[in-house]
């Protein structure tokens, strides 16, 4: 996996460049717009970009991109981190954003989502803890070993593993499970969430679905 | 920052001034007509009681006959009885120069007719006793000098009560006035309405150009750069629209100028303290380490609010009607993973049914960010922050912090607040930069609404942000 970090700030570059290499991706580093250019000749598998640079503006660089139809993942650092630069920033074609400062371990985390968004249908592992989904057969392993796990479970546990460690709205949930059409009864999806809570527990997984009251659900590794 | 509008009576409104005015011009000129045409109709009523004296004047002295040193009346038969008939009003009297009454309809004419027996006059006379009587039951006379053959002078008075003819034309006058005024009524509303669509018509360009000047300001908040194009402006108001356009082609320089220092200033702090937190991260662990990513985390949010504060006072809110349960949710739900960090567990609880106010969706998830870190952060350990959004359209986040006095309660809204004076820090108080709740404060205020705070029973505090309701 081939990633572009463009970031002027050259210690910041040189950190998050260690981070990507010792998680087993390969990182190269521009400090312009004009060498990121030059470097995106080759192909990339997901580019992590700075806006403010010596030579212009990232999200520049993101429209030329996008204009062009190339449609790598891009994740911007942005310095404000405010809601209308957040907004600007994934109209112009950014993927995801990432205030500054950030945690190394976040954004590993964020550059594995964009990666995963990215595979597309051709199936892909989702993980958290000692679960796994193969997403094209549609089969779960919990602590290595096959779990069999019903169709909805299966759905339910997608999304969940998806957005792992973060809250997973209802009315998501809703729709993934019953689509436009109206669930059999009120409380169908705490019903369904239970029976998967509960596959989960039996299986033996080190994951625990959390009710977030009001909200939705979410999915986190226990400690 | 946003200004205060410009507040005015609805009489202040151009086109109903206009309006008025015109329907004053048009009341005066219908008043003016009616009054002229009833003064006519009843100068005609007098003009024919005139004529009708002069003939029964005419009458009379064709009956003189002067015989010897006298006169006597000798009337035709048809007249003579009309002076008979007791309803007729006819009356005449004949008396001389020296007052001695010669002749008269019947005997107490000469009295009713007194009036004019004070009169000698040298030409025919017309007099009546319209202001002592009023016109409905006036005599009306006429005095006509005549010379006797032995060159005496006499004079011959007749006189005329209004007869039921003249009530009855005067009723006529009345009638015809009141259809009149019944045709004008509809003729009137018919102008009013002409007259108000003709001024609004007129005032289209300004109504056009009012409407395009209060879209400018969010226009120019948007794209640096806002502009009255305004066709059809009148030539009157030309001068202010060019003048307004100077004024903004100046604030939209002076606005990104600031826009850049702000996005430049938030760049040259924040990329230092990621690579400190880079830095960090990537030492081994060692004594304090957490600590001073704290520190960083902290300077971090100091730098945020302030340039939040900068941003804001550059732009004011865009607000919309927009219904608050799914925006304070998702904002609730992003933090759920923070709240969990720290041990507490956040609930959401909202109405079914949509609960609809004018909000800036960006800048309300900025004060509930802000009020909702601001609750994990005073609340101990294993305790619920609970976030409701309520049916009177307003957001509420409980805790159970330390909570605040009530003597502080009004203060908390200030910038650099930093708890309660003089009591010892808790578990999270002192690690805030005093701007959040500022900033949540400047944010309600923008929307029109306002931000609390409240004791709770059995401890902790609920701050509640309040909207208009759309």
């Amino acid at each position: 996996m081939r990633i572009l970090v463009i970031e002027d700030e050259k210690s910041l570059a040189g950190f998050i460049e260690q981070t990507l290499r010792q998680h087993g991706f390969a990182a190269s580093v521009a400090g312009t717009l004009r060498e990121a250019r030059e470097l995106l000749k080759m192909p990339f598998d997901a580019v992590i970009s700075d806006r403010r640079l010596p030579d212009g503006d990232g999200l520049d660089l993101v429209r030329e991109l996008r204009a062009a139809g190339n449609g790598v993942p891009i994740l911007m650092l942005t310095a404000l981190g405010l809601p209308k630069e957040r907004v600007i920033g994934l109209e112009a074609g950014a993927d995801d954003y990432l205030p500054k400062p950030f945690s190394l371990f976040e954004l590993l985390a964020r550059v594995k989502a964009l990666l995963r968004r990215s595979s597309g249908p051709a199936g892909m592992i989702l993980e958290a803890g000692n679960v796994k989904l193969d997403t094209l057969h549609e089969t779960v392993m919990v602590a290595g070993k096959t779990a069999a796990f019903g169709k909805r479970e299966v759905v339910l546990l997608r999304h969940l593993l998806q957005r792992a460690g973060q809250v997973v709205g209802k009315d998501v949930l809703e729709q993934a499970l019953y689509g436009e059409s109206k669930p059999e009864s009120r409380n169908a999806l705490e019903v369904a969430v239970h029976r998967l809570r509960k596959l989960l527990v039996g299986a033996k997984a080190n994951v625990a679905l959390v009710t977030i009251r009001g909200i939705g659900y979410l999915l986190e590794e226990q400690k | 920052m946003a200004l205060k509008h410009v507040s005015g009576r609805l009489t202040d409104s151009l086109l109903l001034g206009l309006v008025l005015r015109l329907v004053l011009i048009l009341l005066l000129v219908l008043g003016g007509v009616i009054w002229v045409v009833d003064r006519t109709l009843e100068q005609a009523g007098d003009r024919a009681q005139d004529e009708l004296l002069r003939r029964q004047s005419a009458e009379l002295l064709a009956g003189l006959v002067f015989r010897g040193g006298g006169v006597r009346v000798e009337l035709p038969n048809d007249v003579a009885a009309a002076y008979f008939r007791r309803d007729s009003g006819y009356v005449y009297s004949v008396y001389d120069d020296k007052g001695k009454v010669l002749a008269e309809s019947n005997p107490m004419a000469s009295t009713w007719l007194s009036p004019s027996m004070a009169l000698y006059p040298a030409v025919a006379t017309m007099l009546d006793t319209r202001e002592r009587d009023g016109a409905e039951r006036a005599l009306y006379m006429l005095v006509q000098p005549v010379d006797t053959p032995r060159n005496n002078k006499i004079f011959v008075v007749v006189g005329q009560y209004r007869t039921i003819d003249d009530v009855l034309m005067n009723a006529a006058r009345v009638a015809l006035m009141r259809d009149l005024l019944l045709l004008i009524g509809p003729l009137f509303l018919l102008a009013v309405l002409a007259v108000t669509g003709l001024t609004r018509s007129a005032l289209g360009p300004l109504r056009a150009l009012s409407r395009e000047v209060a879209a400018v300001g969010s226009k120019l908040r948007m794209d640096g750069v806002a502009r009255i194009e305004g066709r059809n402006i009148p030539r009157e108001i030309r001068p202010v629209v060019n003048a307004f356009n100077d004024v903004l082609v100046e604030l939209g320089r002076s606005l990104s100028a600031q826009q850049a220092l702000t996005a430049d200033t938030a760049h040259q702090l924040k990329t230092p303290l990621a690579v400190m937190q880079a830095r960090l991260e990537q030492l081994a662990d060692f004594k304090g380490k957490a600590d001073v990513l704290r520190d960083v985390h902290r300077m971090d949010r100091l730098v945020r609010q302030l340039l939040h504060f900068a941003v804001l006072s550059q732009n004011s809110a865009t607000l919309k009607v927009t219904d608050l349960t799914p925006v304070v949710r998702e904002v609730v739900g992003s933090m759920v993973p923070l709240a969990r960090k720290q041990r507490i567990e956040l609930r959401f609880d909202a109405p079914d049914r949509a609960v609809n106010v004018w909000l800036d969706e960006l800048q309300v998830g900025e004060a509930i960010v802000n009020l909702v870190d601001n609750a994990i952060r005073h609340s101990p350990k294993d305790s619920i922050v609970e976030v409701v959004v309520t049916k009177v359209g307003s957001i509420e986040v409980r805790d159970r912090g330390a909570g605040i006095p009530p003597h502080e309660q009004g203060l908390v809204f200030n910038r650099f607040w930093q708890g309660p004076a003089g009591e010892p820090s808790k578990s999270g108080a002192g690690t805030g930069s005093g701007l959040g709740l500022a900033l949540v404060a400047e944010i309600m205020r923008q929307h029109g609404g306002n931000a609390t705070v409240t004791s709770r029973n059995g401890g902790g505090s609920v701050f509640e942000l309040e909207f208009r309701r759309g």
